[in-house]
C-alpha cells in the first residue's frame, strides 16, 4: 500500500470535517473501550495476566533465530512449505508464485494485516487473479476501495447508510436503508459462492507455537476457517514476530487478544493450524504454505525500538486514543494507525516521509496502561521524536525553539528566575491567539500561567504539609 | 529461498548479538500457572451457561441413544427439510437413525445441506467451547457450512482450562486443524452493532450427554 503518511496534517483536517467519519467514530469508541473494561474487571488478575504476556513475548524475542527454526521445521516436518520473505517485494513475488504454480484464477482472503503492508491486493490483481476479502469489513472497504482504517475493525468508519449503497451498487440489491441482519445476510450469501469456487486462501496467522509449528488464527466469522478448509491451496502470511514458545504460551496471549480486542472471553473460532492435509482426511488443501515476513522487524529487534515487536494487533491503543478518536485511521495515511501505527510506520517506511506521526499524540498514556503486553507506546514516540531531532528533521522556528529551551532548561537558576518573570508579567486567563503557535490556538484557547511557577507552589505546599504535620 | 532464510536467521542473530543460536533459557514466568478464572459450579454447568451467553444453545441427554431424536427435534422445530449431514464418526454412524431423517455422510453434501450432527472431542468449561479436530471422523467443511451445527458431547469430555486441551491432544499427534468453536458465527463489522450467521453456522446446538 502506497503511503500518504506524510500528508498527516491535511488528512487529519479533512478528516475532523467529515461528518460520515464523525458519526460513525462517536458510534463505535464506547463501545470497544466498555466492553474491553467490562471483560478485564470480570477477569481475576489481569495485571499478572499483561505481566505474564510481556515475559512471554520477551523471552521469545530474545530467542527469537531459535523459535523460529524450531516453527520452520516442524512446520516442515508435517508437510508445509515455508518461505522466507525479507521485505515486502519478496513476499509479493512469493504469494505471485505459489499462485501461479497452482494456476490459480481466484484467491479468498481472510483478514492479514500484514497482506495490507505488502499490498498483496494490488499485486494480485495486477497479475490478473481476481482478490476477494471475506472478512465483512474488509469485503466492505474492498467494495469501497479504501484502505482498513482500523486494524481489527477495517470498517469502523463507514456508517450503516453507506454501507447499504456500496451493496445496492455492487449486488444490485435496493437501494434502500436496510437493517444490518439483511445486510450480513446478503454478505454471506454473495461470499459463500466466492469460498465454493476460489483456488488459493490466504490468511493471516495471530500467534505461531514454535514447539509443534502451529499458527493460531482467531476469528469471529469464520471466514479465516473457510479459507482454509476449501481452497486447493492455503497460505499463511505472517510477520517473524508472531512467535510463542509453546501450546500453553499461545493460551495465555490468547486471553489477552480478545479481551483486548473485543472484549470476548474467547473468539468464536480460535483455530490451531499445524501442517498440511493428512492422508486420511477427506477434505483441506493439497498444498499448505507459510510465508514469513520481515520487513524491518530483525531491525528492530537491535534497537531501541524491540519492545514494539511484542504488539499482538488488538487495536485497543487505537480505541483509547484522543487522536485516533478524533480523525480516525485513514487521515495516518498507512496500514497500522493510531499510537502503535505512529510507532511501527516510522520503522518499516522511514522516519523521513511520516514525520508528524511520533507527533500525533498527547502523550496522556492511556494507550500503554491498556496494552496487553505492556509496550510503553509514550516513551517509543517520545524516542521517535528526538530521533527527528537528532537527525535534523525538524526545521525552522520549531527547532529554534527547543534548542533554545533545551539551552535553559539546563541553567536551572536562569530557568527559574526567567519563568517567575513571565509569569508575573503575562496576563491572566488564556490566549485566543499566540504569536508563532497558531496551531494550538487555531482550535482552542491557550491556557496562561498563574501568577507564579509549579515550582514555587509546589515547594510552598510542601512547607505547609511539613508544618500541619 | 534459502538465502533469504539464512539473510533472515543471521539478521536476527545480528539484532540479539550472536552469530550462532544458542539454547534458550528455560521459560521461567512458565513456572507460575498463569491467572485464570475459577468457578463453583461443575464443569458442564459453566460450559452450559458460558455457551448460552454467546448465544449458542445446549440441551442435556442421559444417554447416547436419545441423541437421533434430539437431532430431529431439532430439525422438526426448523421445518420441512429433513436432511441431515451425519459425520463419519464410528460414535455417530452406530446409533439408530429415524428413517425420517434423509442422511449423508459425504462432506461434498456440506454445501447443500441445512444441517449437520457432529462429535467434539473435548469441552472447554472456561469458556464454553467444543474443541474440533480435524480428521476423518470430523471433516471440517461439515462444521463450517451448514445453516446448523449440532454437535454431541460428553460430558466427561469436559475439561476446565483451554491449557487441559493439550494434555488430551498431545503435541506429537496433532491433526491439520483443531478448531476451538464458541457460539454461532457472528460479526460486528456492520456499525459495530453485533449480529449472528456472518459465515459459518448461524446456530449452533450442543447435545450434552452423560
Ligand atoms: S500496541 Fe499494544 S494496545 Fe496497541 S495494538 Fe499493539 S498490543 Fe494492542
Amino acid at each position: 500500500m502506497k503511503s500518504t503518511a506524510h500528508l498527516f496534517p491535511e488528512q487529519a483536517r479533512a478528516a475532523l470535517t467529515d461528518e460520515n467519519l464523525q458519526a460513525a467514530l462517536r458510534f463505535a469508541k464506547g463501545g470497544f473501550i466498555d466492553k474491553r473494561a467490562a471483560a478485564v474487571a470480570r477477569y481475576p488478575d489481569f495485571e499478572t495476566l499483561r505481566e505474564r504476556g510481556r515475559r512471554i513475548k520477551d523471552h521469545t524475542l530474545a530467542h527469537l533465530d531459535v523459535y523460529l527454526e524450531r516453527f520452520a521445521a516442524a512446520v516442515e516436518a508435517r508437510g508445509g512449505h515455508v518461505h522466507w520473505a525479507p521485505d515486502a517485494a519478496a513476499a509479493r513475488s512469493i504469494l505471485l508464485d505459489i499462485c501461479r504454480r497452482a494456476g490459480a484464477r481466484t484467491v479468498i482472503k481472510g483478514k492479514t494485516m500484514v497482506g495490507e503492508e505488502i499490498g498483496v491486493n494490488a499485486a494480485l490483481e495486477e497479475a490478473g487473479l481476481e482478490v476477494v476479502e471475506t472478512d465483512l469489513g474488509e469485503y466492505i472497504i474492498q467494495l469501497a476501495k479504501e484502505p482498513p482504517s482500523h486494524i481489527i475493525a477495517p470498517a469502523v468508519h463507514k456508517t450503516r447508510a453507506q454501507i447499504c449503497k456500496l451493496f445496492a451498487e455492487h449486488h444490485g440489491s435496493p437501494d434502500t436503508l436496510r437493517e444490518a441482519p439483511e445486510l450480513v445476510a446478503e454478505a454471506r450469501r454473495v461470499l459463500r459462492e466466492k469460498f465454493l469456487a476460489a483456488d488459493v486462501g490466504i490468511t493471516g496467522g495471530n500467534f505461531l507455537v514454535a514447539e509443534t509449528g502451529t499458527v493460531v488464527l482467531v476469528t469471529n466469522e469464520g471466514n479465516g476457517d473457510l479459507c482454509l478448509t476449501l481452497p486447493r491451496v492455503h497460505v499463511v502470511l505472517a510477520g517473524i514476530e508472531k512467535l510463542v514458545p509453546t501450546l500453553d504460551d499461545a493460551a495465555t496471549m490468547v486471553r489477552l487478544l480478545v479481551r483486548s480486542a473485543t472484549g470476548q472471553d474467547i473468539s468464536t473460532y480460535t483455530t490451531f493450524i499445524t501442517g498440511a492435509r493428512r492422508q486420511d482426511e477427506a477434505d483441506g488443501p493439497d498444498e499448505y504454505h507459510m510465508v514469513l515476513l520481515d520487513n524491518g522487524r530483525s531491525r528492530m529487534l537491535g534497537d531501541e525500538f524491540r519492545e514494539m515487536l511484542r504488539c499482538i494487533r488488538c487495536g485497543s491503543c487505537l480505541n483509547h486514543c484522543p487522536v485516533y478518536n478524533a480523525v480516525g485511521g485513514h487521515a495516518y495515511g498507512w496500514v497500522y494507525p493510531g499510537p502503535m501505527g505512529s510507532v511501527l510506520t516510522p520503522q518499516i517506511i522511514g522516519l523521513d516521509a511520516t514525520k508528524d506521526l511520533p507527533n500525533a499524540c498527547t502523550l496522556n498514556g492511556r494507550c500503554q496502561e491498556i496494552c496487553p503486553v505492556k509496550i510503553p507506546l509514550p516513551d517509543l514516540l517520545r524516542r521517535l521524536r528526538a530521533l527527528q531531532f537528532e537527525r535534523g528533521l525538524i526545521r525552522g522556528p520549531q527547532c529554534w525553539a527547543l534548542r533554545l529551551w533545551g539551552w535553559l532548561a539546563r541553567r536551572p537558576a536562569l530557568y527559574h528566575g526567567l519563568t517567575a518573570l513571565i509569569a508575573r508579567l503575562s496576563p491572566r486567563g488564556a490566549a485566543r491567539r499566540l504569536p508563532l503557535d497558531s496551531g494550538w490556538t487555531q482550535s482552542r484557547d491557550f491556557p496562561l500561567p498563574q501568577r507564579t511557577t509549579f515550582q514555587r507552589a509546589w515547594s510552598r505546599q510542601a512547607k505547609e504539609e511539613r508544618r500541619h504535620d | 529461498m534459502t538465502d533469504a532464510r539464512q539473510a533472515i536467521l543471521n539478521a536476527v542473530r545480528q539484532a540479539l548479538g550472536r552469530s550462532a543460536s544458542v539454547e534458550p533459557a528455560p521459560r521461567d514466568y512458565a513456572a507460575q500457572p498463569p491467572p485464570r478464572p475459577s468457578w463453583r459450579e461443575h464443569g458442564p454447568e459453566r460450559f452450559t451457561r458460558k455457551l448460552e451467553r454467546v448465544a449458542g444453545s445446549c440441551e442435556r441427554l442421559v444417554e447416547l441413544a436419545a441423541v437421533p431424536a434430539a437431532v430431529l427435534r431439532y430439525l422438526e422445530g426448523l421445518g420441512d427439510d429433513r436432511r441431515l449431514l451425519v459425520a463419519p464418526d464410528p460414535l455417530l454412524q452406530g446409533l439408530e437413525w429415524p428413517a425420517a431423517l434423509q442422511r449423508s455422510t459425504h462432506p461434498q453434501d456440506a454445501r447443500r445441506y441445512p444441517a449437520a450432527v457432529i462429535t467434539a472431542a473435548l469441552g472447554i468449561a472456561e469458556t464454553g467451547t467444543v474443541v474440533l479436530p480435524s480428521g476423518p471422523h470430523r471433516p471440517p467443511s461439515m462444521q463450517l457450512l451448514p445453516d446448523h451445527l449440532i454437535v454431541v458431547l460428553r460430558t466427561e469430555d469436559v475439561v476446565d482450562y483451554v491449557e487441559d486441551v493439550w494434555q488430551r491432544i498431545a503435541a506429537g499427534t496433532l491433526p491439520r486443524t483443531v478448531t476451538f468453536m464458541t457460539g454461532p458465527s457472528r460479526t460486528a463489522d456492520i456499525a459495530q452493532t453485533l449480529h449472528v450467521g456472518a459465515h459459518g453456522p448461524r446456530r449452533l446446538h450442543v447435545l450434552l450427554v452423560g
